[in-house]
């Protein structure tokens, strides 16, 4: 497979990121695995894309922090629960 | 004259007293921190936040009879806030007074914006922020697109078990996702760009 690339981007990039995204979240189709799998092998952009892909993944899943819930929250949910029987 | 088939019925005896508490316990109670913060990072406000779960896990309690034990209880509980969340963000938009943030928001249709994709976010970029740059470039975007990088990308859900919570079809979750973590993307670069990554 012929890499398709101007001035070294992809010239499906779109197409090719909303595919890796698709594998990353484990929905993608088999034809479509397969797509990306050749596709990479000859396309240096899409690949640069890739490893962005997963940095940007895990700078999510990391780097947000949670809230700690408040403990009269579950006072309150509680109690109210109690009171309705 | 009223009439109550069957199935009603079965579902009006469908757990005691004492199994509504033991699934309340079991399988709503373990997801609280989750449902928190989903709630916090839709209204940005903790009293907000507080009312917004509290309504939810009683909303949940009441209509326990429906919960199938054993099934998808996050999912579940993740769609009751979400309904909860716009219905009260409704109510709020008919006060003049309160118009805030997503007023504007509102306006927005996000199945209709067209982005721009970013293909020069390196990864050393996205190595060296720090997690308040990504929660303020989280919360600048629209809450449909907010709410899909929050429930895939945080929270796991597959597709389908969005496509459930919002009430959109899968095809709709697929797209409205790559758009969204478009614009995220679009707004690090922004920010990157600022730090001098070029």
């Amino acid at each position: 497979m012929k890499s398709n690339t101007t001035n070294g981007q992809c010239k499906e990039l779109d197409k090719c990121i909303e595919l890796l995204n698709l594998i990353m979240d484990n929905e993608a189709l088999p034809e479509e695995e397969s797509f990306i799998d050749q596709h990479l092998e000859n396309c240096a952009c899409c690949l640069k894309q890739y490893e962005v892909e997963k940095e940007f993944r895990s700078l999510i899943k990391k780097k947000l922090e949670n809230k700690e819930v408040p403990g009269d929250l579950i006072t309150s949910i509680k109690n109210k629960i109690a009171a309705a029987h | 004259m009223t009439t109550v088939s069957q199935e009603d019925k079965l579902k009006e005896l469908k757990y005691t007293n004492q199994e509504k508490v033991e699934v309340f316990d079991q399988e709503f109670m373990p997801h609280i921190n989750s449902m928190y913060n989903f709630a916090y990072r839709l209204t940005f406000d903790e009293d907000d936040s507080k009312d917004l779960v509290q309504d939810t896990y009683l909303k949940a309690y009441r209509f326990i009879d429906s919960f199938e034990r054993g099934s998808n209880a996050k999912a579940w509980l993740f769609r009751i806030l979400k309904n909860s969340f716009i219905n009260d963000f409704r109510k709020k938009r008919k006060q003049p007074a309160k118009v805030d943030y997503q007023e504007v928001e509102s306006y927005y249709n996000s199945d209709d914006v067209d982005v721009q994709i970013t293909s020069d976010l390196r990864v050393d970029a996205l190595k060296d922020m720090i997690g308040d740059e990504v929660s303020i470039a989280l919360n600048a975007l629209a809450v449909d697109f907010r709410t899909v990088i929050i429930l895939c990308d945080l929270e796991g859900f597959t597709y389908e078990e969005m496509a459930k919570i919002l009430d959109i079809p899968i095809g709709t979750v697929r797209s409205r996702l790559h758009r969204a973590r478009n614009l995220l993307k679009e707004k690090l670069q922004k920010y990157a760009n600022s730090m001098g990554y070029k």
